[in-house]
């Protein structure tokens, strides 16, 4: 098969579009509309690109594996591993499980003005979790690790709450975190801690 | 064209939307009663969630599509001034989403498909409500189908002529939700209907939502753009508007020269 | 209406519009700086 005739056909069309195209006649009142429109755009775009590149400010994004059917067999997701940890070099991780109709450990406790690095697994079917007033929320989906990293500025008691339809009892599904002053928190005494994301 | 049979396809259509949305507009009553505690004898998960499902998929699928599909056909026969296309089909079209409506109500009313209307699985409904939410899709694809052949005939019969405004942006929303909804048609046809018929046992919910969220972003757009077109053609008409007070590129004026007071 | 009137109404910029536009516009870019910088930004 020839691939002169071929590309210079589409390149015969292709300028046959571009005519077309810039002989459509714009309205002065209408070019205005355009220019402000791509103006207040451009502005948005502008700040989240240069807060994405330069300030690392991004949605998390991970696709990290798990076999929710057998958790309580998992290193990482085993009851007396959950909860609120700190690695040996300093990261407060804290892992949580999500099943209907709660999240376990029913009751943690975390410092304000840290950075914390949240690690969900659902035991059974969708959830979502969202800690109202923070940045906390996202979708904890069976068969995937859901990892958030924040801070949380103000001390204070807030809910964890459950915000995808789960079952019959999704309306009453949620648990309790108390965020503390930086001074007063005490990290809790454990274990090594066993597993976890590779992004220290 | 605006005769007899084009106006009872289209009525039918808007009929079936209009009936589903003041079912759904009992039910989301309903649900505020539940909800608000006043009456504790209507506490119950069961027929809430029942409810909600109901009233998501009349709200989300049914009003919508038959509006669309109905609103369609009459932006067809009148901005083009032909007949539809194949009226056996069309009305095949409308009983095959008619069916799937009710199909998928069954499941629906009586508590079995408690998955609202974005389907959460691992969650999983009786089949029938997947197999008739198919068949709502499918039904709404033969429109698509129908939409997109009027335009291309029309413009085989006017060469070199712009298509009236309404239906290119009738068209174009036909093409665009024949791309939108290949994501749950996936999801439905290949982990939905055989997780609930038992021909599998374990799905991948990370791919579920993808697929469905594939359908569920840009479907704001099918719903959206024919209340575009009634704002862009049908409004400034109503409101006596000149020609020439913009000058619209071509394809607009085209439009208003070839259908002087309707 | 006589013929000068509508000839000035029709061509002259449609001001109403414009204003119309920018405080809406306006308003808008403001309130997303504000959630963005005052709410989302803070909470970390």
């Amino acid at each position: 098969m020839q691939i002169e005739p071929i590309k210079q056909k589409y390149a015969l069309l292709i300028r046959d579009v571009c005519k077309q195209l810039q002989a459509i006649h714009i309205d002065q009142l209408e070019r205005k509309w355009i220019t402000i429109s791509i103006l207040v755009i451009g502005l948005f775009v502008g700040i989240i690109v240069i807060d994405a590149f330069f300030h690392g400010v991004n949605p998390p994004s991970k696709v990290e594996t798990i076999d929710s059917a057998s958790l309580h067999l998992n290193e990482e997701f085993a009851e007396d591993n959950l909860g609120v940890q700190v690695d040996d070099k300093g990261n407060i991780i804290i892992r949580m499980v999500a099943g209907r109709y709660s999240f376990f450990p029913k009751h943690i406790a975390v410092p304000a003005e840290t950075k914390l690095t949240f690690r969900w697994v659902s035991m059974d079917v969708l959830h979502g979790v969202h800690i109202p007033m923070t940045n906390m929320s996202t979708m904890i989906v069976p068969g995937y690790v859901a990892e958030i990293t924040t801070t949380f500025p103000k001390p204070g008691e807030y809910p964890v709450l459950c915000n995808e339809y789960c079952g019959l009892g999704h309306n009453h599904m949620w648990s309790n975190i108390s965020v503390i002053a930086k001074e007063d928190w005490n990290a809790p005494a454990k274990s090594p801690v066993k597993g976890g994301s590779n992004n220290e | 064209m605006n005769d007899a049979a084009e106006r009872k396809l289209a009525l039918s259509h808007l009929w079936v939307a209009f009936i589903a949305f003041i079912l759904a507009c009992f039910m989301g009553e309903y649900q505020v009663l539940e909800r608000s505690g006043l009456i504790s004898a209507l506490d119950s998960p069961n027929v809430y969630f029942a409810s909600v499902s109901t009233h998501g998929v009349l709200m989300a699928f049914v009003l919508t599509f038959f509006f669309i599909m109905g609103f369609g056909y009459y932006i067809a026969t009148t901005s083009l001034k032909q007949p539809v296309w194949n009226k056996p089909l069309a009305w095949g079209g409308f009983w095959l989403a008619l069916v799937g409506v009710v199909m998928a109500a069954i499941p629906l009313l009586t508590g079995k498909a408690s998955v609202l209307y974005t389907f959460y699985p691992p969650m999983v409904a009786h089949a029938a409500f997947y197999i008739g939410a198919t068949l709502l899709v499918v039904g709404s694809w033969v429109w698509c189908a129908i939409m997109l052949v009027m335009f291309v005939q029309w413009k085989k019969e006017n060469p070199g002529k712009p298509v009236p405004l309404a239906m290119f942006a009738t068209a174009m929303n036909a093409l665009l939700w024949l791309w939108t909804s290949a994501g749950v048609a996936l999801e439905v046809l290949f982990q939905l209907i055989p997780l609930s018929l038992g021909w599998m046992d374990t799905v991948d919910p990370g791919l579920s939502r993808t697929l469905f969220a594939w359908t569920l972003h840009p479907i704001v757009y099918f719903w959206l753009i024919p209340a575009y077109t009634a704002f862009y053609v049908f409004v400034p008409k109503q409101a006596g508007g000149f020609c020439s007070v913009m000058n619209w590129p071509d394809w607009h004026l085209s439009y208003w020269q070839c259908s002087p007071c309707r | 209406m006589n013929e000068e009137d509508r000839k000035r109404i029709l061509e002259s910029p449609p001001v109403g519009a414009f204003a119309l536009m920018s405080v809406v516009i306006g308003g808008m870019v403001v309130a997303w700086l504000f959630l963005y910088y005052g709410v989302f930004l803070p909470r970390g």
